[in-house]
């Protein structure tokens, strides 16, 4: 499970958009330098578009595919007034395990709890990228903070125990619908 | 060195695909005997072990018809084998054919191992589709290859520039897209295979299977699987033959054959101008769709205006 | 006892490879970003560079690494494949898993020593064709197609002087593999020719009303209601109508093969290994479905008949089967 979810809600709380945008894009960023293999991953498809949409959450995230060595744009967005050539959905919790590889994506989308459309080139390129890249939020964001990473890490993972609870009713639930 | 003329290109009828009765397969024969102007006829049946005992009985006559009008017969081996029983019959059939003097044409590994070292024909579900592999088929002793229908036009020029044997391209007829152990005829009927009562005998041409939304989409037949659209290349035939092409085969369907291979022969004699055959095939194709995508590097289901006709290619899907 | 089955495990990814070797694969296969390998998808396969990781991860943990060059080579172009083989050969991968007979031809020549596999994209189905590939390249393994019952397999392994494998779990084709054209019809793109079977590129998903439209190519391919699970739109794999009474899966329904019930046959039948398929899934499925396979087939060379944690293997594989269903396929006659 992924002990970033309580991170990026608290992100995602009403308050100055610009402010969300450059945190994201801080993040994205980070993590596109932390690897760069994903980047590689994703080369063919610069310039595309893929909106991500949490349901669970009011904002959507534009993702906007640049050419290397660039990292990915992000914005916060309104997803249903905005366009992209590829989309996701899923709840907040599945997107972040998906992120980090935790979860088969396959899986989710045959149980009906992740939906796509649009070209799904981008969609498994996206999905193929990021489950070879072993992204782990809350480690890839502390790496960031230097001689601070260690008290930041645990920060980050107190901050999401209770996201981590949350967590495992909602797993249960995937794969009790599943069974 | 002499200068080398090229050969008058070649009409040749490929295996009925189908599960015809009796009756409708000796008059097919019989007529393509006396009246249609092929080259060669390639005989067997392919695609199914259960349907070779309905068949095989017919076949001496049906060869000494087909002789005595003035056609070379090459026996085709099945195109899939599973068992050690229809590994045995095929390896029988090749043994047979070698016996009584027939090229065989090898539609699988097997076949290709059995006919090493003597003359023989590659049938298209062998899977040619390089310089490396026609070359070593060629050493094994082929003396003639037909290319797999999914080839696009640029591959089967370049193969054919290397080729050191005649290439044979598919030009007419639903094409053979795949096969299994499965028979779909059964499963449609809610059959199991091995009591399928011959249920693909009720489709003279295959049966069509519709997507959800009602498109025509595939044919199946029996353990095979076909295109819906009718293969037609006639349009793109001059191009062939500049690429060095010189044997065309017709797949048989349940329509006038003979007439068929009267406007392909016309057109490689060029005796009859593209548009004119592309009219009299439309009148003889009935319900059937053309499609020509694959030797445009498309979707095999497209039908696009010949390469040779100047204009850009479009779909008329 | 019963010598264990090698199990041969899929990586998509560098990250997927290190995951089934921690999971306990024996072997890895994979393959090239290009169109030199059947699951050449958007973002997946190995670079030179992760190859050479790749294999270094292995061979430090006594593991192997198989690379599959197994569409067929171009006319005019066949350098990308023959690079492909010169490469893995090169970089010491333990096997190459071919199916092109041109490109055999080149690597029995050019790489006398390199270990060739015959692909499953060869459809080599019985004991004639089998011969041909060990007799004319050194062939050593055939990877059988996915149509042989284990009866079949049995009476084969006798006839061939060559290790079998066999696919033990994931997805099926209900054709002769290397023999189908059904994608190449559709979309243009084919397994043979450009590793993809119903290319992403071509797929959509459309929602009407409260059903899940999944279409290829602009055809439609299957329609979910809203209580049934998805699939992908793979071609036979779909819906279709056919003759007015039947519309139902008519090639194939979206299962799972799995073999995690009939190992003990397989070993009698003289397979030697197991192969599962999913280069394209998630590490996270990788591993797993790795993981309840060692588990299995530990408890079999140990002569562990079933037992609670194989039962609890087997069910954990249910769950991770393709719209968890699960058949084990033409491994029973029944299939045909």
């Amino acid at each position: 499970m992924s002990f970033a979810e309580r991170p990026v809600r608290l992100l995602l709380l009403p308050g100055p958009r610009h402010l969300a945008e450059a945190v994201l894009n801080r993040l994205a960023s980070l993590l596109a330098r932390r690897h760069a293999g994903m980047l590689d991953r994703l080369s063919n498809f610069a310039g595309a578009t893929c909106l991500i949409v949490p349901c669970d959450l009011p904002a959507a995230f534009l993702l906007t595919l640049q050419p290397a060595p660039q990292p990915p744009r992000l914005e916060l967005v309104d997803a249903a007034a905005t366009e992209a050539r590829a989309t996701i959905r899923a709840d907040l919790a599945t997107l972040l395990q998906l992120l980090e590889g935790r979860i088969d994506g396959d899986a989710l989308f045959f149980s009906r709890d992740l939906t796509v459309e649009g070209d799904m080139e981008v969609v498994v390129a996206l999905r193929n990228a990021v489950d070879d890249a072993r992204i782990d939020l809350i480690d890839d964001a502390a790496a960031a903070c230097g001689p601070l990473a260690t008290p930041v890490e645990r920060l980050g993972r107190r901050l999401s125990g209770t996201a981590a609870r949350l967590h495992h009713h909602l797993s249960a639930a995937i794969l009790g619908a599943r069974a | 060195m002499s200068i080398q003329t090229n050969p008058v290109p070649k009409l040749t009828l490929g295996p009925v695909l189908f599960h015809w009765p009796a009756e409708r397969m000796q008059d097919f024969y019989a007529r393509i005997a006396d009246e249609a102007p092929v080259d060669i006829v390639y005989l067997g049946e392919i695609v199914c072990s259960k349907r070779a005992p309905f068949f095989d009985p017919l076949l001496p006559d049906i060869i000494e018809r087909l002789q005595r009008g003035g056609k070379e017969v090459v026996l085709s081996s099945r195109a899939l084998v599973m068992t050690a029983r229809e590994a045995r019959l095929a390896a029988q059939q090749i043994d047979g054919a070698g016996e009584t003097g027939f090229a065989v044409e090898a539609n699988d590994l097997g076949a290709v191992r059995q006919l090493a070292g003597q003359p023989h024909v590659i049938g298209p579900y062998v899977n040619v589709y390089n310089e490396g592999t026609l070359n070593y088929l060629v050493r094994q002793g082929a003396v003639r290859v037909c290319l797999p229908p999914e080839l696009p036009g640029e591959t089967v020029s370049a193969l054919a520039a290397a080729a050191p044997v005649p290439l044979e391209v598919l030009a007419f007829g639903r094409m053979p897209l795949a096969i299994s152990a499965r028979c779909f005829h059964a499963r449609a009927e809610g059959l199991h295979k091995d009591s399928c009562r011959y249920a693909c005998g009720a489709d003279l041409d295959g049966r069509t299977v519709h997507t959800l939304d009602g498109e025509a989409f595939l044919a199946i037949n029996g353990t095979q699987t076909l295109s819906q659209t009718c293969l037609n290349l006639i349009g793109e035939l001059p191009g062939l033959m500049a690429a060095g092409i010189r044997h065309f085969r017709l797949s048989p369907q349940a329509l006038d054959m003979v007439a068929v291979g009267r406007l392909f022969r016309a057109v490689l004699d060029g005796d009859m101008p593209v548009e004119q055959a592309e009219a009299g095939l439309a009148a003889l194709a009935g319900d059937l769709r053309f499609s020509n995508g694959f030797i445009h590097g498309r979707e095999g289901r497209a039908l696009l205006t010949a390469r040779h006709g100047g204009a850009a290619s479009q779909s008329a899907a | 006892m019963t010598a264990p089955l090698e199990l041969v495990c899929p990586a998509g990814t560098p990250a997927a490879l290190r995951d089934a070797i921690d999971a306990g694969a024996d072997v890895v296969y994979l393959g090239f970003r290009d169109e030199t390998n059947a699951r050449n998808f958007p973002g997946l396969n190995f670079s030179r560079p992760e190859l050479r990781d790749g294999i270094g991860y292995a061979h430090q943990r006594s593991r192997e690494v198989f690379v599959a060059i197994n569409t067929y080579a171009a006319a005019g172009n066949q350098a990308p494949w023959h690079r492909a083989i010169d490469d893995a050969a090169a970089l010491g991968a333990d096997a190459v898993i071919v199916a092109d007979i041109g490109l055999l031809d080149y690597a029995a020549a050019k790489h006398p020593g390199l270990r060739l596999h015959l692909s499953v994209q060869a459809a080599a189905s019985h004991a004639e064709a089998i011969r041909f590939y060990h007799e004319a390249f050194g062939v050593r393994r055939v990877v059988l197609p996915r149509v042989l019952t284990v009866a079949e397999i049995a009476q084969l392994t006798k006839q061939i002087p060559v290790e079998t494998e066999v696919f033990a779990f994931g997805g099926m084709c209900p054709m002769a593999e290397g023999r189908c054209s059904l994608s190449s019809y559709v979309t243009g793109q084919s397994p043979n020719r450009q590793g993809v079977c119903s290319p992403a590129s071509h797929v959509r998903y459309e929602h009407r009303g409260e059903d899940l439209v999944s279409s290829l190519g602009g055809s439609t391919i299957n329609i979910f209601d809203k209580t049934e699970k998805a699939g992908y739109p793979t071609l036979c794999k779909g819906r279709f109508a056919v003759g007015g009474t039947y519309a139902d899966y008519l090639f194939e329904e979206p299962t799972s093969l799995s073999t995690g019930e009939i190992l003990h046959d397989l070993v009698r039948a003289g397979v030697k290994a197991l192969k599962i398929e999913g280069r394209q899934r998630g590490r996270a499925y990788v591993a797993e479905v790795v993981c309840q396979f060692r588990s299995l087939v530990d408890a079999m060379a140990s002569g562990t008949t079933a037992n609670a944690t194989t039962a609890n293997a087997v069910a954990a594989l249910r769950q991770l089967a393709e719209g968890q269903q699960e058949t084990s396929g033409a491994y029973r006659k029944g299939w045909r």
